[in-house]
């Protein structure tokens, strides 16, 4: 996990550089999310479900090609219910279909943050073990006055089929759990609502 | 009929009766909707008593998934000052390759009274509404089939593309009251929610606007 968590921060690093060299803006927002985990098993027949509301703080990096169509980065940080945090960074992509209204897409890898309190809930399969899987995203934007702008996303999980997005970790899992919990897959949807601030402007 | 019944077609009538005093924009959308359903919430016999913990994880988390298409008719009316009254009509499609190992599950249509806002090109939506199902269990101690209504709560956005077609985002929590278990002396409520996400696009016949509470009618 934190080999990809690395990865992901540095590239979204990368590109926070490539773009402090450009014409950017930078935004960052808050808001309320609802994320919804599946635990998939060839040993069940149904999915283990875990719903999961919260809040989340994002920052996003974002550069115009033209005017129609502009291309950034985020990062966001939720807390949830049961005291289950996650970390998403990604890539996104606006089409501006007037200058204060945008649609959009994201592509993002978002991880599932162990909170090393695990005696607050010990039940939920997410407190066992590590969870990384990659989101597609559908934002609509609008800009409600020159800096503040809402966002509306609704997530998807197109992690690769056979990919094992699920890892136990024995050292925190009871031993019981190793038996059921070891060749789980899981999946993640989300909706997220939040409101921004623009610090600058291209 | 109970009082929640009558409350939601007493919302339904006026919402229809006051749209039909206005000039109406008609819109017909599509798109695919993924909805998760729990089965059994916590606080049930079933749960309470496993014998462990294990049990009781796979008792309160089990549920079912699915994509499904769904067609929409929405009828949108202005109101004052950017905000616009719609009543939305859904139906979602699930064929039996869909069912689950507990029960086949079809849910038959969603009716919805909205409050939208409209700022630019984009709307902001919330509301709630009614949804009809219809459930075959395979359960052998339920009735293999039942019908049920009940209550939801939608909130969503949508962005107009161009004059005529928008890109819907909406979520839907819609709540169950699942039939009541009783344990020797208590009785223990069935009660859980399942999730509605819908990513769609509608094509708008009229296109009047919403700024100010002035349409253009």
């Amino acid at each position: 996990m934190f080999k990809n968590l690395a990865t992901t921060v540095i590239l979204c690093s990368s590109f926070a550089t490539a773009f402090s060299t450009q014409e950017i803006i930078v935004g960052a927002r808050v808001g309320i999310q609802d994320l919804t985990s599946l635990a998939t098993s060839p040993r069940l027949n149904d999915p283990l479900t875990e719903i999961i509301p919260g809040s989340e703080i994002a920052v996003d990096i974002e550069r115009h090609c033209n005017d129609k169509i502009s291309f950034g980065s985020f990062a966001a940080l939720s807390h949830g219910y049961k005291n289950i945090n996650t970390f998403t960074a990604g890539l996104t992509g606006f089409y501006h279909v007037t200058p204060k209204s945008h649609v959009g897409a994201s592509f993002s890898i978002q991880h599932f943050l162990l909170s090393g309190n695990e005696k607050y809930n010990p039940e939920p399969l997410i407190h066992h073990g590590n969870i990384h899987t990659v989101q597609l995203g559908f934002n609509i934007r609008n800009m409600l006055t020159e800096n503040i702008y809402s966002h509306i996303e609704l997530t998807a999980d197109v992690t690769p089929y056979r990919y094992h997005s699920y890892e136990l970790r024995h050292d925190m899992a009871p031993l019981i759990m190793t038996a059921v919990a070891s060749d789980f897959t899981i999946k993640s949807y989300g909706t997220h609502v939040s409101f921004g601030y623009i610090f600058n402007e291209a | 009929m109970d009082i929640k019944r009558t409350t939601y077609l007493l919302l339904l009538t006026l919402g229809t009766t006051h749209a039909q005093k206005a000039p109406i924009d008609v819109s017909i959308g599509g798109g695919y909707t993924h909805t998760v359903v729990p089965h059994i919430a916590e606080n049930t016999p079933a749960s309470k008593y496993a014998p462990n913990k294990i049990a009781k994880i796979l008792i309160n988390q089990v549920s079912t998934d699915y994509f499904t298409p769904y067609i929409s008719l929405e009828l949108t009316t202005p109101a004052a000052n950017g905000f616009s009254k719609s009543l939305l009509i859904s139906m979602d499609y699930q064929d039996d390759s869909l069912s689950s190992y507990l029960y086949e599950h079809f849910r038959g249509a969603q009716i919805a009274t909205m409050l939208k806002y409209h700022s630019d090109k984009v709307s902001y939506s919330i509301g709630t509404g009614v949804s009809f199902e219809k459930i075959n269990y395979r359960l052998p101690k339920h009735s293999s089939r039942e019908y049920r209504t009940t209550p939801s709560l939608n909130i969503g956005g949508e962005i107009e593309l161009n004059d005529k077609t928008k890109l819907h985002l909406s979520t839907s929590v819609i709540s169950k009251e699942l039939e009541k278990e009783k344990h020797k002396d208590n009785w223990y409520d069935n009660y859980t929610v399942s999730m509605l996400s819908r990513v769609g696009l509608s094509y708008q016949f009229d296109s009047l606007t919403y700024k100010n509470g002035d349409s253009n009618v």
